[in-house]
């Protein structure tokens, strides 16, 4: 008899499809004959249907309320019958303990490598199935990336990185797994697709690197490579980025081969200043048009060295603009890719780090600058200057700003206004007027104020503060909606 | 050094075992039927002729449940009746077979009686158990364990029996019945509680559908059978008929039944009927046959609560009516009968249920509960247009309803109401005169104002408007 086979992803954000769950869908649906529903969140409509297995897949552990919520309602839907549901993914291989807990499903850890880890009654080996695209038809879900083949090309990392997470559920580095087959596969069971997404989370510690290249190549993905009648370019992705120390003039070159697009490299420390700039200049002597590099921020840096990370990107675009322009090389643009941390235990979004340096007025001024840009940082100097301040002094003094100055700094067709100045809002104006009268010790005032970003806090300090100057910038942020719009009336 | 079995067991075994004072006459029932069945295998009884016997003796507060089984022969009797938890009986012939359900009685009486005579011999085996004395020994300060607790509150007889040497029965006597709210000496509720529990026949002239029932399950259900169960000289059936009363003074009646078979490969579990309903609501509880029931050898498992859990919401299983009855012998029923022994089997048993019935009814329930809401707020609207034209028509009764009906209006206009020319009613009811006319020649003006007065109080100091407009129209004598 054919099982009812029920995959669920959680509703939280997700950008990419839920690869592990694609790959028991071919399990189920296209080996065994199943019937394979997938829904997105906790829906109502399955819960009048009889399920033979519920498979749970999990992400970020700051999802984790929203992850605990999905697994009981399912293990209610089955009355109970724990055995059935099966959780797998990130977070249920990062804590799992703490996941049976509040579920008590004891979830499945790490990869599908094993027959043991879902009671199968064959020898077929999940991880290595193709995804099965078909599914994702079934939610209205919009992800991104559908017309890519999914897949990884090695697995694991040898580094162990303390802010990452790979290590834990894939300690193994496996050093190749064959692209093309894979890519075969996909196109046997679902047809060709324009784009190779590839996860793998450091390619560049494969001795088989060439070969993998060659692999991608052989697969048709060859630099200019074109898609169907329409032309569009084919473009290969390591969206999870590249490891600087490892970029040497002749793995860049051998990734010119391919429509590399972007290139992504993480910029995770400024100690790593020296080698980043090196390997980005190698990627611009190969001519890389695109790159999209990974800043993390918030583990052991500096908002120093954060803007310093952002404006050599910046510095960068703006020698290379030049360089083309002057026919010296290829344009190539980078885009910074602020990456928060969070601790790989963190529940939700909001748990402390130990770092000091930051606070949580700064991470909320970052990620209101971000908001604004969707995202990431642009290439050009006059937005970035605009956004993030033309110093790292001032970088910190827009972080101290209300959110909704930070939003609403300059005038509309600001671009148009040479006057730095002049283009700011009159609060704005204001704002910067008081915080230039502030000696040190107020500014630290201020700061410590506003660290934990907690309205209750500031309210209270506002109310016993004598000095006048704090008591306005408070002020600012306790009524900063009612500023805004009061100007706007005028 | 040798494990002890402490006097305390006695405890767990009697009093403790059972959660109400009524289980213990469903155990009793259950050896009955065992002996009965004993007794026809050995042909010299037939079911026609068998039966089980429960007097209730309020005056002398007694209780005796007789069975015209097979007996014990006296040669067996000592030990049959002394050992504990030591059953002769085999599991796939017997109801009853761990041997601890006669010890039921003993928490609830000053003295247990078990009286036997087997056929074709001459002796009366009489055991009885000092319940007070053995309750005591419990209780106090002593050495002694389960063996000589029982042997110091026992006492066994064997006389020669002056009837029939062709006599066989059972017959478990308690004196002195002393029970929580006196309920084993509740005559209407015991008899209901073995129409509901015990394995009796369906009352053929008040349920249609019992032969149909009856015939399907002699048929599917191996050694399923029926017994003459008397209370007071009353014998009871099982309380199915085709009416069936629903809460709220509403009434549905069973039209057919459905079988459903709980299988999975090649071993067939259970197998049981569903009455065909409009599924308009809850049975009433009064009438004892809501909710899917369990059965095992005929005896119930469990309450009518049993399968609540896996329906959707618990409720849903009060507006189905039914009985499942066990087939495989692996489904064994725990020594409370309260649910089965957990086991794979018992797992299948409850996926079956809620994949046959469980899930499939949830929807079929929940999506009929909302087509009643729907056409009650549809009638309610209805309704409020109906007075809405009568109050153009022939005036309206009181300042308040007038209000009430044009905000009523107004927001039924914000639903988008099929009724398009709500705007043009709104506007009549505005305009619309009271019923009464005061400027008409017709009737004395202070009698007029008095009744005038006496609707705005009725409206007014009623908390169902609806109601209030019925008895408004009965004072004035309209016909509504």
């Amino acid at each position: 008899m054919n099982k009812k086979i029920l995959l669920v992803e959680p509703a939280y954000e997700s950008k990419y499809p839920p690869l592990g769950l694609m790959k028991i869908s071919t399990y189920h649906r296209v080996l065994k004959n199943d019937d394979v529903t997938f829904v997105k969140g906790c829906s109502d409509k399955v819960r009048d249907e009889y399920w033979d297995r519920v498979y749970i897949t999990t992400l970020f552990t700051y999802t984790w309320k929203e992850t605990v919520k999905t697994i009981n309602f399912y293990r209610d839907t089955l009355f109970s019958f724990a055995r059935k549901i099966y959780v797998g993914g990130i977070l249920a291989s990062l804590m799992p303990n703490d996941l049976f807990n509040v579920t008590g499903i004891q979830p499945v850890v790490g990869l599908l490598n094993s027959t043991q880890k879902i009671d199968q009654d064959d020898d077929v080996i999940i991880d290595d199935l193709p995804p099965d695209y078909e599914i994702l038809n079934q939610v209205d879900f919009k992800y991104i990336n559908t017309d890519a083949y999914l897949g990884y090309a090695t697995r694991g990392c040898p580094r162990n990185c303390a802010f990452c997470a790979v290590n834990k559920f894939e300690p193994q580095f496996v050093p190749y797994i064959n692209v093309k087959e894979m890519i075969k596969m996909v196109i046997a069971q679902s047809g060709e697709k324009q784009n190779l997404l590839l996860m793998d989370n450091n390619i560049l510690c494969s001795q088989y690197f060439d070969k993998i290249i060659d692999d991608i190549k052989a697969a048709g993905f060859i630099r200019g490579a074109t898609f169907g009648k329409t032309k569009r370019r084919r473009i290969v992705d390591f969206n999870q980025g590249l490891d600087a120390r490892l970029l040497n003039d002749s793995n860049v070159k051998k990734f010119s081969e391919i429509p590399l697009e972007p290139m992504r490299i993480a910029f995770d420390d400024i100690k790593l200043k020296g080698r980043y700039m090196n390997a980005v200049r190698l990627a611009h002597k190969y001519g890389q048009k695109n790159m999209s590099n990974y800043i993390l921020y918030n583990y052991k840096d500096k908002p120093e060295d954060f803007y310093e990370r952002l404006k050599i990107n910046i510095r960068f675009n703006e020698e290379f603009k030049k360089d083309f322009e002057e026919g010296k090389g290829e344009k190539t643009t980078i885009y910074s890719f602020p990456m928060r941390y969070i601790p790989l235990d963190a529940k939700d979004r909001n748990m402390e780090t130990e770092n000091k340096y930051w606070n949580k007025r700064y991470l909320r001024g970052v990620q209101v600058i971000l908001s604004v840009m969707k995202g990431p940082v642009m290439p050009g100097a006059q937005f970035f200057e605009q956004a993030f301040g033309r110093n790292v002094e001032e970088f910190k003094e827009i972080l101290l700003m209300p959110d909704e100055f930070i939003r609403n700094r300059v005038k509309p067709g600001w671009q148009k206004i040479k006057n730095y100045t002049k283009r700011l809002m009159p609060y704005v104006k204001d704002w910067k007027n008081t915080y230039s009268k502030l000696e040190p010790e107020e500014i630290s005032e201020l700061i410590r104020v506003l660290s934990e970003n907690d309205i209750g806090i500031i309210k209270k300090y506002y109310l016993e503060t004598k000095n006048k100057n704090i008591k306005k910038l408070l002020n600012a942020h306790l009524d900063s909606r009612i500023i805004i719009s009061s100007y706007r009336i005028k | 050094m040798e494990p002890k079995v402490g006097k305390y067991i006695l405890d767990s075994l009697s009093i403790g075992m059972y959660s109400h004072p009524l289980m213990l006459i469903r155990e009793y029932i259950q050896n009955s039927t065992d002996a009965i069945d004993e007794a026809i295998r050995n042909g010299f009884l037939s079911i026609d002729q068998a039966r089980i016997d429960i007097k209730i003796d309020g005056k002398n507060r007694n209780l005796t449940i007789k069975d015209n089984g097979a007996g014990i022969s006296f040669r067996n009797a000592w030990n049959i009746l002394l050992d504990l938890g030591n059953s002769t009986k085999r599991i796939n012939e017997n109801r009853g077979f761990r041997g601890i359900g006669r010890l039921g009685g003993l928490g609830y009486c000053d003295v247990l009686k078990f009286v036997t005579k087997a056929t074709n011999e001459d002796m009366l085996s009489i055991n009885t158990w000092n319940c007070e004395k053995l309750r005591q020994l419990i209780k106090e300060e002593n050495h002694l364990d389960s063996i000589n607790a029982v042997k110091a509150a026992t006492d066994f007889q064997q006389i020669s029996y002056k009837g029939s040497r062709k006599d066989h029965f059972f017959e478990a006597i308690m004196l002195d019945l002393r029970s929580s709210r006196d309920i084993l000496m509740n005559v209407p509720l015991i008899k209901e509680y073995i129409s509901e529990v015990a394995p009796v026949p369906y009352k053929r002239d008040k349920f249609g559908l019992a032969d149909k029932i009856e015939i399907e399950l002699r048929k599917r259900v191996p050694k399923y059978e029926t017994y003459r169960i008397f209370v007071n000289d009353e014998q009871i059936f099982k309380p199915y008929m085709d009416t069936v009363i629903l809460r709220g003074d509403k009434k549905d009646k069973i039209q057919d039944v459905e079988f459903i078979e709980f299988k999975e490969e090649n071993m067939i579990l259970a197998f049981g009927w569903l009455a065909q309903l409009k599924l308009l609501g809850s049975i009433s509880n009064f009438s004892r046959v809501g909710g899917i029931r369990v059965r095992g050898g005929n005896i119930q498992i469990g309450n009518r609560d049993l399968l609540n859990e896996f329906f959707r919401e618990g409720r849903f299983n009060s507006y189905l009516l039914g009985e499942i009855f066990t087939i495989d012998e692996r489904l064994v029923p725990n020594s409370r009968r309260d649910d089965f022994e957990d086991s794979p089997y018992r797992e299948e048993f409850y996926e079956q249920f809620i994949r046959r019935i469980g899930l499939p009814f949830s929807k079929i329930i929940r999506q009929k509960s909302q087509e009643r809401s729907k056409k009650k707020i549809l009638d309610k609207d209805i309704f409020l247009i109906d007075q809405a034209k009568n109050m153009i028509n022939t005036g309206y009764l009181a300042e308040g309803q007038k209000r009430w009906v044009i905000g009523a209006l107004t927001r039924l206009k914000g639903k988008n109401h099929q009724e398009n020319n709500l705007d043009e009613i709104i506007f009549r009811v505005g305009q619309a005169k009271h019923y009464i006319n005061m400027n008409s020649r017709k009737g004395k003006y202070r009698h007029k104002a008095d009744l005038k007065e006496i609707l705005e109080i009725v409206y007014r100091e009623s908390e169902d408007k609806g109601k209030a407009i019925k008895l408004i129209n009965k004072i004035l004598n309209v016909s509504n």
